[in-house]
């Protein structure tokens, strides 16, 4: 009876060894066949509020998708079109790959062949872009590493940046906000970003403090309790707004 | 109906499992008492604060323009957060304040109030 259950044992211990296995092998093919196949024609990826995506296209190039952000991807042999419908997206193009990616925002194409950057369409007119690793053309514009450019109706401005803010300005891939001296209603836009549940400044005389620090995109609640300690804080909040006023303003 | 004696197997699995069921839980609960392990460079306090936001997991919030001329100490070593940052700070004239588990607000120090002015003696 020993004997037998013994081996009972051992056989119910070799079969989910071999279901374990042969399950790993799958997973492995499944995986390296979705790495290394050829991208689909067309594809759609949207992201909810809050939410934010990392996706990747081929071997070459990959994209953080931001908070409420949609975009169309067409693969030819030569090119990886991505239509920015809305939204904010960072791209990363390794050197060597097969196809140039191009990027529409608005009424603005981007391409490049190798390069780290992101764009923000504020409107169809409008919007950031930030390089900071290789090149970008726009137009018969080159935008070179640690370069930011704003486009609009007026053309475009280019400025520099260092590392540490092109670094800073990245964190929202990790799910942060970093701030370094934007004033209080930046912060708060940019919170909004993220959340459903809106923070609305009811004191003009709060809405320049410049704030420094980093929060995680959806934790308002914390944000909002730390601000007391700067002379902010809440009042008539409901549950789609916690408004911000001075701290020694009169209910 | 007499207990089956657990195989050493058994007891072995069990144990594994209540072993990992502990380090996920620990995990879980993972507060502001952690240790870790910091290297922050003496230098200007929104520079430092950034590195420490880093290396603590935790969120900080100031008044950019309020701080920005204070520079904070070097800290390493394996360290509770609030003791790194309590060792940042010394001598700085700048405080911090939890606001909830993993949130500080860091500010100047309110200077010393001064000392209450002799009472005029009515007699004289």
């Amino acid at each position: 009876m020993s004997s037998l259950g013994h081996a009972r044992r051992h056989t119910t211990f070799a079969a989910i060894t071999s279901i374990a296995a042969a399950a790993l092998l799958s997973s492995l093919a499944l995986m390296s066949a979705w790495v290394y196949a050829e991208p689909l024609p067309l594809q759609v990826y949207a992201t909810a509020i809050g939410e934010i995506r990392a996706i990747v296209l081929d071997r070459w190039i990959s994209l953080h998708m931001n908070t409420n952000t949609g975009t169309v991807v067409r693969t030819s042999d030569e090119f990886c079109d991505v239509e920015l419908d809305h939204g904010e997206a960072m791209f990363n193009v390794e050197r060597d790959g097969p196809r140039v990616l191009r990027v529409l925002a608005g009424r603005t194409v981007l391409s490049t062949h190798a390069a780290r950057f992101s764009v923000r369409l504020r409107d169809v007119r409008n919007l950031d872009l930030l390089v900071s690793k290789g090149q970008v053309t726009v137009g018969r514009t080159v935008i070179g590493e640690m370069q930011v450019a704003k486009v609009s109706p007026d053309g475009m401005r280019l400025r520099s940046l260092h590392s540490a803010e092109a670094a800073r300005r990245f964190e929202w891939i990790h799910g942060r906000l970093a701030f370094a001296g934007e004033p209080l209603e930046e912060a708060v836009a940019e919170f909004n970003r993220y959340n459903r549940r809106q923070l609305v400044i009811g004191d003009r005389a709060i809405s320049l403090i410049p704030i420094g620090g980093q929060f995680g995109v959806t934790d308002m609640q914390s944000f909002v309790a730390a601000l007391r300690l700067l002379g902010v804080r809440t009042a008539g909040s409901d549950e789609k707004r916690i408004r911000l006023v001075a701290a020694d303003e009169a209910n | 109906m007499p207990r089956r004696p657990l195989s050493r197997r058994l007891v072995m699995r069990r144990g594994l499992l209540l072993l990992a069921g502990s380090l996920i839980a620990a995990a879980a609960h993972a507060s502001r008492l952690d240790k870790r392990a910091f290297k922050i460079a003496a230098g200007p306090a929104p520079e430092t604060l950034a590195t420490f936001v880093q290396q603590s997991g935790f969120q900080v919030l100031f008044d950019f323009d309020a701080i920005r001329g204070f520079n904070t100490q070097e800290v390493r070593g394996l360290l509770e957060p609030a003791e790194a940052l309590a060792r940042m700070l010394e001598g700085s004239r700048l405080m911090f304040e939890f606001v909830n588990e993993r949130t500080v607000a860091v500010r100047p120090r309110p200077p010393p109030r001064p000392a209450l002015a002799a009472e005029p003696d009515p007699t004289s």
